[in-house]
C-alpha cells in the first residue's frame, strides 16, 4: 500500500515538473518589466523610476504586481537576472498553492472530489502557464486560495491580511476581493462593516485616482470602464450615421434622423457592456481549438497557441455546471461571484481566477462518472478520458517544449530573438537603432542586457507625448527604439539598425529574394516574424550602414 | 389565451414581418448563386413542368450538382407567378416563412414552458434577432425546412394530449427533412428520440392510428432511402463532410486523437459566446453585416435559460433533446461555425432566452419585493426591455439596409442584376456573346435576370457536353470563357461581355472592327460592366 502512495506521489511529481524542467523560454513584457524592478532595487535600492520601493510599482505607464517585484528580488540578489530567477518563485510557489487549494476544498468538497480537483489544477495546462510565466497570477492564485481557507474558518484578521496580499500581488484581483471581503462580514451578520467597507472602498478609490492620475489611468485602460467611456465607440457612431446619409437610409427623414435613436452613445455604451460580459468565455481561444474563426477554410488550420483548458474539459464543465446547480454547494457560490465580479470588470485578462472553478466543475464530472464507474457507459467513458488525458497532456507538453517560437507572444519571440543575435554576434556597434514595430524593446533590452540601473537612471529618455496611451522610453544610451525610414534617417558608421524589410526599402509584396538593400548591409536575418502588416514583410533585418 | 397577449404577439409578428419583408429586392443587394438557381428552376417547372436540367417534377434538383431539395423550389413558384421572376418573388416567400416561425416560436415556448410570458419575450426576441432576419430575407432552403421542423415538431409534442396529431406531424417532419441536409440528420434523430422518451404514449395509440402513421412514415423514408441511394439525397455531404480534415502525417494514434479534437471543437463552437454573441461569421450570407447571431445582451439570459433547462432534463425532455442534437448535422462537415446548419439550435436559444429573461425579472423583483412592489418593478423591466429590444431592431434594420448593402455588396455576386438585362436587350443582334467573368457558375444569372424562357434553354443545352459535374456553362449564344482580346478582337459579329482590362479603352475606341456599346454601372457608382460588340 505505501509503495502504492509513493508510486503515486512520485508519479505525480515527475508529471508536474516535467513541463517545468526548463525555464529558458522567451522572456515575456511583463516579466521583463517585473524583473528589471526587482533589479533594480537590488542593485540601487530604488524602482526604474528612481523612487524608493513602496506600495505600487510602475513601469512604462503600467503598474505592475508589487508582490511580484518583491518575491524576485531575493532570488535575483542571489542568481543574478536571468530565466532562472526571474522563474523560479512561480515554480516554487506553485506546489503550496496547490496544497491551500487542497486545504481548502476538504472543508467544502468530499475528499475523492478534492484530490481530483487537486490533480486537475495541477496538471491543468492554464496552471502550469500561470505558474511559469505569471508570478502575479500565481501569487494572486495562492493568496485568494489563503483568504478563502481564512474566510471558511472565520479567522478575520488572516483572511483580511490575505486579501490585501491578494490585491498586491495583482490589481486584477481587486474586484474580487472587494466581494470577498463584502460578503464574509454580511455572512457573519456584521452588517455595519459591510458600509464601511463599502465607504473605505469608495475613499480610497476617490483619494488614489486623484492622488495618483496615472494609477487611475491604469485602471482605467485595462477595465470595462475604457470599453464603456464614448471614445471606444463614437467613431462606430459617426461611420454608421454617415452611412445613413450616403444611401438615404429610409431611417433618415428630413424632420429627424431616427439612426440617432439606436446610433447614439448611451445604447452603444450599454451594448459594450453586454459585450465586455461575454468576452471571457472565449472557448476557442481556451481550448486552442483549430481552426477557430476560420470557417472559410477546407484545409486544416492548426493552432500553435497553448489550451488553457483541454478540449475534451468542455462537456465535462458543461455537465459540471449542471451537477453544481443540482447540488446546491452554497459554498462555491461566493467564489463564482468573486471571480464574475472580477471578469466582468477586467475581462478576460482576470480569467486565470477562474481556473478554480473550472477545475471544481470538472472534478465534480469526474467524481460523478467515477461512480457509475461499474457501469459499461461509466466504464467506457472512463477509459475514453484516460486516453483524451494522455494524448493531450503529451501534445501539450511537446508544444510547451518544443514550439515556444510558435505560440510565445511574438514579441516576445522578437525581442528574444533580436537581443540574442546583438549579444551573441557582438557587432561593434557605437548605436543601435531597434524597431518598435513589434513591441515596445525597452525593458527587453535592460533585461537581456543587464543593463546597470544607475546608468539606465542617468541615460534614459522618455517621450514627452503619450504613445499608444503610455509613456515610452525612447532611447537608453545609444540604444534608440522607434520605427524607422532608412532611407529617410540620418545614419552614421558602426551603427546597427534592426528593423522590418518595409522600413529599410519601403512597402513590399514579397521581400524573400532581397539581399542587398542601398545605404547599408544586410548582415543578419531573422525569419518568420510574426507581425499583422504583411506589407512590411515578415522578418527582421540586422543592417549596417555603408560609410559615406 | 388572454387578448392581450394576442395583440402583443400580432404586434411582434407586424414587427418581425416588417423587418422581414421591407425592402426585400435591394437588401441583400442582389440574389446570391444558390436563390438565382432555386428561382430559375422554380420558374422553369412552372412553365415547363421540368427543373433546369430537363427532369419532370423532381424530388432533388440537380443545380451545382449538390442536388438541392426541389420542396422550397414548389413553395416558390405561387411567388414566382404573382411577383414576377425577380428579387422580390424569389424572397417574398422565405421572408413569409420566417414571419410564420414567430408564431411557431411562441406556441413552442408556450408548450416547453406553460407560460405566455416566456412565449411572448421569445418569439419578440426572435423577431429581431440578426440570424433569423437574414435568413428570412435570403431564399435559403434552411428556412422552409426550419417552418415545417417546428411545425411537425409541435404537432408531436401536442400528440400525447390529441392522438390524432401524431399522424398529422409526420407531414412536416417528412417534407423538413426532403427541404435541407441539417433536417435529414435532425429529424431522424429527434423522431428516434421522442419514440424512446414517449413509447407508453405510443403503445397506448389505436391500432388504426399506428397503420396511418406507419404508412406516412414509409411514404416519406422509402422514397429518401432510394434518393440517397443513388447519390441525390446526400450529394452534399461528399463535399463538405469532415473527414476532409482528417490529419495526413503522424501517427495514427495522434491523427485519431486530432481529429477527435475537431469533432469536439465543431460540436462547442456552437455553444460558444463570443461565436454567438460577438463575432460576424466570415461565411458570406450567414449573418447580417455589423451585427453577431444573437445580441449581446441575449447571454446571460441564455445561459440561465440554457441551466435552467439542463438541470431539470426530466421535465423539459424534448426541449433538452432539441438542443443537444441540434449541432449534430453541422459537425459533421468541414465548416468550423455555419450557423445555417444550426437554425434548430439557434430558435432553441431564443426560447431560451425568452425563459432567461422571465426567470432573471422574477429573480430581480424578488430581491426587491421589499421596496418595490413586484408589478411596478416587472412593468418597468419590461419597458426598458421592450425599449432595448426595439431600439435593437432598429440598429439591425440599418444594418440590413444601409451597412449590408454598402460594406457586403461582393459577398453577393454582383454586377449580375445590371448587366444581364442589358446584355439581353442587344444580345439578338450578334452571333455569339462571349461573358468573361470571375464567378462561376454565371449561367444562373444570366438565365434568371435574362427571364431566358426554360423551353429554349432546354432545347440548347446540350448534357454530354456539359459533363458531370458540370464543367461547361455555355448554352444558346452564350459563351463563358476568359477574353483574350488580341486573339478575340477578330471574331465576327460578338458581343463581349468584360471589364476595362479585358476590353482595353484605347483599343476599343481606336478599332473600327469594334462597336463600344456601353458601361454598365451599380447603384453605387462603380463601373461593372464593359460591353463591347465587333462588327
Amino acid at each position: 500500500m505505501r509503495s502504492k502512495i509513493l508510486f503515486l506521489i512520485l508519479g505525480i511529481f515527475i508529471l508536474y515538473f516535467l513541463p517545468r524542467i526548463s525555464l529558458d523560454f522567451p522572456i515575456t513584457f511583463g516579466e521583463a518589466k517585473e524583473a528589471y524592478t526587482s533589479y533594480s532595487i537590488v542593485k540601487t535600492g530604488r524602482d526604474t523610476n528612481g523612487d524608493l520601493p513602496g506600495l505600487f510599482f510602475r513601469a512604462d505607464n503600467d503598474y505592475l504586481s508589487t508582490l511580484g517585484v518583491y518575491f524576485r528580488i531575493p532570488f535575483i540578489y542571489i542568481l543574478g537576472l536571468n530565466n532562472l530567477s526571474v522563474r523560479l518563485p512561480g515554480i516554487l510557489i506553485g506546489p503550496l498553492a496547490l496544497y491551500v487549494f487542497y486545504t481548502l476544498i476538504r472543508l467544502i468538497l468530499p475528499k475523492n472530489t478534492s484530490i481530483i480537483s487537486t490533480l486537475l489544477l495541477a496538471f491543468s495546462p492554464y496552471f502550469t502557464q500561470i505558474n511559469i510565466f505569471y508570478l502575479d497570477s500565481t501569487l494572486a492564485l495562492t493568496t485568494i486560495f489563503f483568504a478563502l481557507l481564512y474566510y471558511k474558518k472565520k479567522n478575520t484578521y488572516t483572511f483580511l491580511l490575505f486579501c490585501t496580499l491578494a490585491g498586491l500581488s495583482s490589481f486584477y484581483t481587486w474586484p474580487a476581493v472587494l466581494v470577498l471581503v463584502i460578503s464574509y462580514y454580511y455572512v457573519n451578520g456584521k452588517k455595519k462593516q459591510v458600509y464601511y467597507c463599502l465607504t473605505t472602498t469608495f475613499l480610497i478609490s476617490v483619494v488614489l485616482l486623484k492622488t495618483n492620475l496615472q494609477l487611475g489611468n491604469f485602471l482605467i485602460r485595462e477595465s470595462i470602464v475604457r470599453d464603456l467611456l464614448p471614445s471606444s465607440y463614437t467613431f462606430e457612431i459617426d461611420k454608421r450615421l454617415s452611412f445613413g446619409q450616403i444611401v438615404s437610409s429610409p431611417l433618415v427623414t428630413p424632420k429627424f434622423n431616427y439612426n440617432r435613436l439606436a446610433f447614439n452613445k448611451a445604447y452603444f455604451g450599454l451594448t459594450e457592456f453586454f459585450k465586455a460580459l461575454v468576452r471571457p468565455f472565449d472557448y476557442e481561444i481556451l481550448t486552442s481549438s483549430f481552426q477557430a474563426q476560420t470557417i472559410l477554410a477546407k484545409e486544416r488550420v492548426d493552432s500553435f497557441a497553448l489550451p488553457k483548458v483541454f478540449f475534451w474539459e468542455v462537456p465535462l464543465i458543461f455537465l459540471g455546471i449542471i451537477i453544481f446547480l443540482k447540488s446546491k454547494y452554497k459554498n462555491l457560490k461566493i467564489l463564482f461571484l468573486a471571480v464574475a465580479v472580477s471578469l466582468v470588470f477586467f475581462k478576460e485578462k482576470v480569467f486565470y481566477l477562474a481556473l478554480p472553478i473550472i477545475v471544481w466543475l470538472n472534478s465534480l464530472s469526474l467524481d460523478y462518472i467515477l461512480q457509475i464507474r461499474r457501469t459499461v457507459i461509466g466504464r467506457v467513458i472512463l477509459v475514453v478520458l484516460v486516453l483524451l488525458f494522455v494524448g493531450s497532456y503529451s501534445d501539450f507538453i511537446y508544444r510547451l517544449r518544443t514550439q515556444a517560437y510558435s505560440w510565445g507572444e511574438p514579441s516576445d519571440v522578437a525581442q528574444y530573438q533580436i537581443w540574442n543575435i546583438l549579444n551573441k554576434e557582438g557587432f561593434d556597434r557605437r548605436k543601435t537603432v531597434v524597431t518598435d514595430r513589434l513591441g515596445d524593446p525597452a525593458f527587453y533590452y535592460l533585461f537581456y542586457n543587464r543593463i546597470d540601473p544607475y546608468f539606465f537612471q542617468q541615460n534614459k529618455v522618455l517621450s514627452q507625448t503619450f504613445i499608444a496611451e503610455k509613456t515610452r522610453i525612447l532611447k537608453v544610451g545609444e540604444v534608440e527604439f522607434r520605427s524607422f525610414k532608412y532611407d529617410d534617417s540620418p545614419k552614421g558608421e558602426n551603427e546597427i539598425w534592426v528593423g522590418l524589410p518595409g522600413e529599410f526599402i519601403g512597402k513590399k509584396e514579397d521581400f524573400s529574394t532581397i539581399e542587398q538593400i542601398p545605404g547599408g548591409q544586410i548582415v543578419g536575418k531573422i525569419e518568420s516574424v510574426k507581425q499583422a502588416n504583411k506589407l512590411f514583410g515578415h522578418e527582421l533585418w540586422f543592417v549596417k550602414p555603408n560609410s559615406e | 389565451m388572454k387578448k392581450l397577449t394576442l395583440l402583443l404577439l400580432f404586434l411582434i409578428v407586424l414587427a418581425g414581418g416588417f423587418l422581414r419583408l421591407y425592402n426585400l429586392s435591394n437588401s441583400p443587394p442582389s440574389l446570391n448563386w444558390d436563390e438565382a438557381a432555386l428561382g430559375y428552376n422554380a420558374y422553369s417547372i412552372s412553365e415547363t413542368g421540368k427543373d433546369e436540367y430537363r427532369v419532370k417534377f423532381p424530388i432533388f434538383t440537380r443545380s451545382f450538382d449538390e442536388y438541392k431539395s426541389a420542396i422550397p423550389i414548389y413553395l416558390m413558384i405561387p411567388s414566382i407567378k404573382i411577383f414576377g421572376l425577380n428579387e422580390f418573388g424569389v424572397r417574398f416567400p422565405s421572408a413569409i416563412a420566417g414571419t410564420l416561425l414567430i408564431i411557431i416560436i411562441f406556441f413552442l415556448a408556450k408548450y416547453f414552458f406553460s407560460d405566455n410570458k416566456i412565449a411572448l419575450v421569445s418569439s419578440m426576441l426572435f423577431a429581431v434577432e440578426p440570424w433569423t432576419i437574414l435568413f428570412s430575407r435570403t431564399y435559403h432552403e434552411a428556412n422552409w425546412a426550419l417552418f415545417f421542423l417546428f411545425l411537425g415538431i409541435l404537432l408531436l409534442l401536442h400528440a400525447p394530449k390529441k392522438p390524432a396529431l401524431l399522424a398529422l406531424s409526420i407531414i412536416p417532419l417528412g417534407v423538413s427533412m426532403y427541404s435541407y441536409n441539417a433536417s435529414k440528420i435532425l429529424v431522424p434523430l429527434f423522431v428516434a428520440v421522442f419514440i424512446y422518451v414517449r413509447r407508453d404514449f405510443l403503445k397506448k395509440l389505436s391500432r388504426r392510428l399506428k397503420y396511418i402513421s406507419l404508412f406516412l412514415t414509409l411514404a416519406f423514408i422509402i422514397p429518401f432511402i432510394y434518393l440517397a441511394v443513388i447519390g441525390q439525397a446526400f450529394a452534399r455531404i461528399g463535399p463538405t463532410n469532415i473527414l476532409v480534415l482528417w490529419p495526413k502525417e503522424g501517427p495514427i494514434y495522434y491523427r485519431v486523437f486530432l481529429f477527435v479534437w475537431d469533432i469536439v471543437g465543431r460540436y462547442f463552437s456552437y455553444f460558444s459566446p463570443p461565436n454567438l454573441f460577438l463575432r460576424e461569421p466570415s461565411e458570406p450570407g450567414t449573418i447580417v453585416s455589423g451585427n453577431s447571431v444573437f445580441y449581446a445582451f441575449e447571454f446571460l439570459p441564455i445561459f440561465v435559460g440554457l441551466f435552467s433547462v439542463l438541470i431539470r432534463t426530466k421535465k423539459y425532455k424534448e426541449l433538452s433533446t432539441l438542443i443537444l442534437l441540434a449541432p449534430i448535422p453541422a459537425v459533421v462537415t468541414w465548416n468550423w461555425f455555419q450557423p445555417g446548419r444550426v437554425m434548430a439550435l439557434l430558435s432553441m436559444f431564443s426560447i431560451l432566452a425568452g425563459f432567461g429573461i422571465v426567470r432573471i425579472i422574477d429573480f430581480i423583483t424578488n430581491v426587491f419585493k421589499e421596496f418595490v412592489t413586484p408589478r411596478l418593478s416587472q412593468t418597468v423591466i419590461y419597458l426598458t426591455l421592450v425599449i432595448y429590444v426595439g431600439l435593437s431592431a432598429l440598429y439591425v434594420f440599418d444594418s440590413t439596409q444601409v451597412l449590408l448593402p454598402i460594406r457586403d455588396n461582393g459577398g453577393w455576386q454582383p454586377g449580375f442584376r445590371e448587366t444581364v438585362p442589358a446584355v439581353m436587350t442587344i444580345f439578338g443582334k450578334y452571333q455569339k456573346v462571349v461573358v468573361d467573368t470571375p464567378h462561376t457558375q454565371p449561367h444562373i444569372f444570366y438565365l434568371f435576370y435574362g427571364k431566358y424562357p426554360p423551353q429554349r434553354y432546354h432545347q440548347e443545352l446540350d448534357l454530354e457536353k456539359i459533363g458531370t459535374p458540370r464543367k461547361l456553362y455555355d448554352f444558346g449564344e452564350f459563351n463563358f470563357r476568359k477574353i483574350n482580346w488580341e486573339k478575340d478582337k477578330d471574331l465576327p459579329n460578338t458581343l463581349f461581355v468584360g471589364n476595362d482590362e479585358n476590353l482595353p479603352n484605347n483599343d476599343v475606341s481606336i478599332s473600327t472592327k469594334v462597336d463600344f456599346v456601353q458601361d454598365i454601372w451599380d447603384w453605387r457608382g462603380f463601373k461593372v460592366a464593359r460591353l463591347v460588340g465587333t462588327k
